[in-house]
């Protein structure tokens, strides 16, 4: 669930890299420009060579053939040319130089053996001219050799290469100046082009950790922050030796979100964040965790020193704010996880806070620590929970049917239709254990829908078979903001066909009742269709009377704990028939609920109570179960 | 004063002063070897960069790429 952020590529791998591969680059070419220029050089040399050389051969030899025209005899002919300068200072590369006439022949330079070139020669059947280049003992030689038409003499001369040292002298100390400057040039390059990558990176990187670690409505820090805080700052035996976490969860969000929408809700989230955010100092870490619920470190774990804390921001969340001309007041609960009493790791603290949280929340407390003789119940409420919207997609619930009889006769009358929760592990659940689970998550409006529907086709079912049983099913007042609850009710009626006088929506009464208006219009929009309306639990919440003056209802349902209590105590016997009799005269059908025993039946109807509902008439049953109670 | 802040240590500093000493004393005294008078002026130019830099301690280029090596 909680993830690390991957680390970033650091500052120095990346100038590192960069830096090799600039000078890599730098590299690659100046040995790409050392051996071009090399070898241009060295061709541009050997083609200057090899055309001077044919031209000093060819002066040779037009002189040599002058000379023999003169002197008929090799003798003279090489006296000659011994005796001319030119012959005797030849430059010190000619190596070989080779005059032959009428089988004599004249050696001037003899510094290299020339058998080879002369067999080359004769292989080729001694033509008129020849040339080529041969490399003897790691030296480069030139030769070429000629024969007058006459066949009267020849001359062959082979001459050393030395352009490719004279072109290495050229470039070599050039070459290596300008590749030390390139170096030179290429880590500048490296070094500033590293720096202004870097800046980028990091600016991006700082950008996508702010979104990463930030929760974008609020402003405020997220919980993957929150894992990477604790990741970083408390599992390295670190200066933090103590701590408490908060879980905050905001009791009427919901109620707020569903009447007034989302961007409603979104914007007093906001508000509230920033509130927070105020009321904290800096040491103190607030994450916004989930969509209604923030999270607070503190680095303390006194309960003197938390307490302050958690009072103060109880106060900030109970004010009132004003959100688009429109007053709220959501108060919050606070669970509270101390570290490392209650946990070392972040997942532990968060679900022991989140237990603590909840306990808050039942008890409206405000604030709750996690007690660890606690856990069982409360852990496994955290547990159904998670799983309930599962449960409601695979429609684990199914609906149990218990009768309402009229007095004194005990003819069924009706049914009122309540859930059960088909758990594959635990089995068949009673609502104690789900429904507050079930009001405190978005989760109520499909579980609503799917029990109504269940309701309605039941009922349908019972009319296939010649059974009128009127079915009630119990709303909580989350459901009437719910704008679109109506027209389901409506579809769900048509759907199968069942006359909406058939189908009685239960209210029970809460003290956490969002808005009087709210409920009157729902009411309004459920008599229009038809639907007969009823209070439940009646007598035990705090707006009764409002309600019964304001809400045009056709049922009252009398708390089970009066009729429990009623036959014990005198008082308790009155206060029921005041009820009843208010009732009455307001025009309301008195509907008793809790029966267990033949006396309360018979006192209920002495105080003129028309229809009961109780385990002494019937236990809720399945709904094929229903048929031994129809007459 | 801010853009001029001392950004080389003291080996730093000493290491380009004789750098650029050597690289002038050659493009001086070796103009022959190099052979080229462009290749020539750019090494001096490269010389009294660098002790331009060993001279107060500051070099452009670190700046730029955000380094220092000047320790307090």
């Amino acid at each position: 669930m909680l993830t690390n952020l991957e680390p970033s590529l650091s500052d120095n791998s990346l100038r590192r890299r960069l830096i090799i591969g600039s000078l890599s680059l730098a590299i690659a070419v100046s040995i790409i420009f050392i051996v071009v220029a090399y070898r241009l050089t060295s061709d541009l040399a050997e083609s200057i060579e090899v055309k001077a050389f044919n031209k000093q051969f060819n002066w040779f030899f037009s002189e040599l053939e002058a000379l023999d025209s003169e002197h008929n005899k090799p003798e003279d002919l090489f006296s000659k040319v011994q005796r001319n300068r030119v012959y005797q200072n030849l430059d010190a590369d000619f190596v070989s130089f080779k005059l032959s006439s009428n089988n004599h022949s004249l050696q001037i330079r003899d510094t290299l053996d020339t058998t080879e070139i002369e067999n080359v020669i004769r292989n080729q059947g001694f033509p008129l001219h020849a040339n080529g280049a041969t490399e003897i003992n790691e030296v480069h030689f030139f030769w070429q050799f000629q024969r007058n038409s006459d066949n009267t003499f020849s001359l062959l001369v082979v001459r050393k290469i030395s352009s490719l040292d004279e072109a290495l002298d050229y470039i070599a100390n050039r070459l290596s100046i300008t590749a030390f400057l390139t170096f030179w040039l290429a880590i500048w390059a490296a070094l500033v082009m590293s720096a202004v990558i870097t800046k980028r990176f990091e600016a991006n990187n700082q950008k996508l950790a702010y979104l990463a670690m930030h929760d974008p409505l609020t402003g405020l820090k997220n919980r993957t922050y929150l894992a990477e805080y604790f990741a970083t700052q408390i599992d390295q035996q670190s200066s933090i030796q103590r701590g408490a976490l908060l879980m905050i969860n905001l009791n009427n969000f919901k109620a707020v979100n569903d009447a007034f929408g989302h961007a409603t809700g979104d914007e007093l989230l906001s508000e509230l964040g920033s509130r927070l955010k105020v009321t904290l100092v800096e040491e103190h870490l607030l994450v916004r965790f989930g969509s209604d619920v923030f999270v607070i470190w503190l680095d303390t774990n006194e309960p003197q020193l938390i307490m302050p804390i958690v009072s103060e921001i109880l106060s900030c969340c109970g004010r009132e704010l004003q959100i688009a001309n429109k007053q709220f007041e959501v108060g919050a609960s606070i669970g509270i996880a101390c570290y490392p009493d209650d946990g070392s790791e972040l997942d532990t603290l968060l679900r022991h806070a989140d237990i603590a949280m909840f306990q808050a929340k039942k008890y409206r407390i405000g604030a709750e620590f996690y007690q660890k003789q606690l856990p069982k119940f409360s852990e496994r409420q955290v547990l159904l929970r998670g799983q309930l919207s599962k449960a409601v997609e695979l429609k684990q619930f199914v609906l149990v049917y218990q009768p309402k009889v009229s007095l004194p006769e005990g003819n069924l009358v009706g049914a009122e239709a309540l859930a059960r929760w088909q758990h594959p592990d635990d089995g068949l659940l009673n609502p104690d254990s789900f429904i507050e689970l079930i009001e405190q998550g978005d989760i109520i409006h499909s579980f609503s829908r799917l029990v109504i529907s269940e309701a309605v086709h039941q009922v349908s079912l019972w009319l296939s078979v010649g059974k009128t049983i009127p079915v009630s099913v119990n709303l909580s007042v989350y459901n009437l903001a719910d704008m679109d609850l109506v027209p389901f009710i409506k579809s769900q009626l048509e759907h199968f066909e069942v006359p909406a006088h058939l189908l009685e929506v239960e209210l029970t009464e809460s003290a956490t009742m969002v808005d009087i208006t709210v409920t009157k219009k729902a009411f309004a929009d459920l008599r229009n269709l038809g639907v007969k309306l009823s209070i439940d639990d009646f007598g035990t919440g705090m707006s009764s009377f409002a309600y019964l003056r304001e809400l045009d209802v056709d049922f009252v349902k009398i708390d089970r704990s009066f009729v429990a209590s009623m036959m014990d105590d005198k008082r308790n016997e009155l206060v029921v028939q005041g009820l009843i009799s208010m009732c009455h005269s307001m025009g309301k059908i008195v509907i008793a609920e809790g029966i267990e025993t033949e006396q309360q039946a018979h006192k209920l109807f002495e105080l003129g109570c028309g229809i009961a509902q109780g385990y002494y008439f019937a236990k809720p049953c399945f709904a094929e179960d229903m048929q031994q109670y129809m007459v | 004063m801010s853009l001029i802040k001392k950004n080389l240590c003291l080996a730093d500093r000493v290491i380009r002063g004789i750098l650029s000493v050597a690289l002038i004393v050659f493009a001086i005294f070796w103009a022959e070897q190099i052979g080229d008078v462009l290749l020539q002026s750019l090494i001096l130019v490269f010389a009294v960069l660098n002790l331009i830099s060993f001279a107060i301690g500051w070099c452009p280029v670190y700046r730029l790429a955000n380094i220092s090596t000047f320790k307090r």
